[in-house]
């Protein structure tokens, strides 16, 4: 074997340097790419995704099940088919005395009955009876005409009694609160407030279709968000391209809906008839907080167009994309540059 | 012992070999720190991820049709697989939702059972979209 005994020469060391150079790049590379990693399990009702852009599975994994522990202690809280949740023991005790609830709980029926002010009506927080009547969940049931007035007598926002101690009651038997329209929106954003608070980026956080998310990819390109074709449901209405910290939830006729006599019946209520809207296919709704969208998708989805229009001239930071009863898209100004409608 | 080389006799000058082995490196070294290294697209079928009770139980390539069964709480859901798409067409669940919820084809959309806690998501490496709202 021959062995060089001479110092090799500077040119051979400087190449000998941009090698070593060469090859450590990837790992330093390595140790700085983040990637996104997610973790889905059912909660609050319904299947819950979320996905953390993070530099390392570890990181990424406690993040993931901080956040779910976050949702599951909500869903516990809020739950109304557990009596130990503040929702079940309202619908259970409220008719009767008033039910001391969480501050937490206290504050998002303040809002929800709030939000039912402000949308004139077209959001409501009590159609528990309402919702049970129609059975939605269970097949479907088509109230009789006295089914459906005894109903809407224990429904509406005034029939919840909140009190300045964090109390809350119901002013006749019978009202019953369902969260169904502000429950998961709530949910995401305590999700991500906490996922903020812990130092993650970008996420997104998906229940059931009800969407949260802020940040950017690992490859720095926005978030791609699918809306859901009304009738296609193989097919998309469009994407749209999330820029900002927004959340984005859809409210469609399609979903827990029911057919009889020929008739299909939308989960979507009109508190004002106790009957399926019928304004609109689907109703998207861009916010600032799952919270709000959440409510306003179904709010506009009562509302109808004419409403609808009044209401979002005085509120121009919402965007909507909307497909009304007859088929026809309207796009918000403000998102027609981030929406692409399906070829 | 190993015979030494005469310091005449040593290789100093860089070879072409040398010189191409240092190219290919740098190459690869920029093209790992490039922003396209991280979305070049390496596959394109789409593939579906069942979970039951969010746990994932099994991954497929949505290219070969078929049926597919899981069991959950309630009993066995089925999966009927179709180029690109999937369906429920059964499941004990007491309202029939995800059965109406028919075909699902876009990456990102999902097929749920909710009360026998089965999810069929479908996800693609490159997918067009991160989610699907509904």
């Amino acid at each position: 074997m021959i062995v060089p005994t001479s110092v090799p020469s500077v040119r051979r060391r400087l190449l000998a340097g941009v090698v070593c150079l060469a090859a450590l790049l990837p790992s330093c590379r390595l140790a700085r790419r983040e990637e996104v990693f997610r973790e889905t399990r059912f909660a609050m009702g319904s299947l819950v995704e979320i996905s953390v852009v993070a530099h390392d599975r570890a990181a990424a994994d406690a993040h993931l099940a901080a956040a779910f522990a976050e949702i599951e202690r909500l869903d516990a809280l809020l739950g109304s088919h557990r009596q130990q949740g503040d929702i079940g023991a309202l619908n259970d005790r409220g008719h009767r005395e008033a039910v001391r609830l969480s501050a937490e709980t206290a504050a998002l029926l303040e809002r929800a009955r709030g939000a039912g002010v402000a949308t004139g009506g077209a959001f409501d927080v009590t159609l528990g009876t309402l919702m049970r009547l129609w059975d939605f969940d269970h097949g479907g049931h088509v109230p009789t005409p006295a089914e459906l007035e005894d109903a809407r007598a224990r429904s509406g926002w005034e029939r919840l009694v909140l009190g300045p101690d964090g109390s809350a009651s119901f002013d006749r038997p019978g009202v019953s609160v369902d969260l169904g329209g502000i429950g998961q929106g709530y949910g995401a954003d305590c999700a991500g407030k906490l996922l903020r608070s812990r130092g993650v980026t970008a996420a997104l956080i998906n229940i059931s279709g009800d969407l949260l998310l802020w940040g950017r990819k690992p490859d720095g390109s926005p978030w791609q968000v699918g809306i859901q074709h009304p009738r296609k449901p193989d097919q998309l209405l469009g994407t749209l391209r999330v820029d900002r910290d927004e959340a984005v939830v859809t409210s469609g006729d399609y979903e827990r809906s029911f057919t009889a006599g020929g008739v299909t019946y939308s989960h979507i209520l009109d508190p004002g008839t106790g009957k399926p809207a019928a304004h609109y296919r689907s109703v998207t709704v861009v916010a600032p907080t799952a919270e709000e969208a959440d409510v306003l998708a179904t709010a506009i989805s009562a509302m109808g167009p004419r409403r609808a229009a009044d209401y979002l001239a005085a509120h121009p930071g919402i965007g909507v994309v909307t497909v009304d009863a007859g088929g026809k898209l309207f796009v918000s100004p403000c998102l027609t540059d981030a929406f692409t409608p399906a070829g | 012992m190993p015979s030494r080389l005469p310091a005449d006799r040593v290789p100093h000058r860089i070879t072409p070999a040398d010189l191409l082995l240092g190219v290919v490196l740098a190459a690869a070294s920029l093209w790992w720190w490039s922003p396209w290294a991280t979305v070049a697209p390496a596959a394109t079928a789409a593939t579906a991820r069942v979970t039951v009770g969010g746990a994932t139980v099994e991954e497929f390539r949505l290219d070969r049709p078929g049926v597919r069964r899981y069991r959950g709480p309630l009993g066995e859901t089925v999966v009927e697989v179709g180029r690109g798409r999937v369906r429920i067409v059964s499941s004990p669940c007491p309202n029939g939702q995800c059965r109406k919820a028919g075909w699902q084809g876009s990456p990102g959309a999902a097929v749920v059972c909710v009360p026998n806690r089965v999810a069929v998501i479908l996800d693609g490496r490159f997918p067009r979209v991160d989610a699907v709202s509904r």
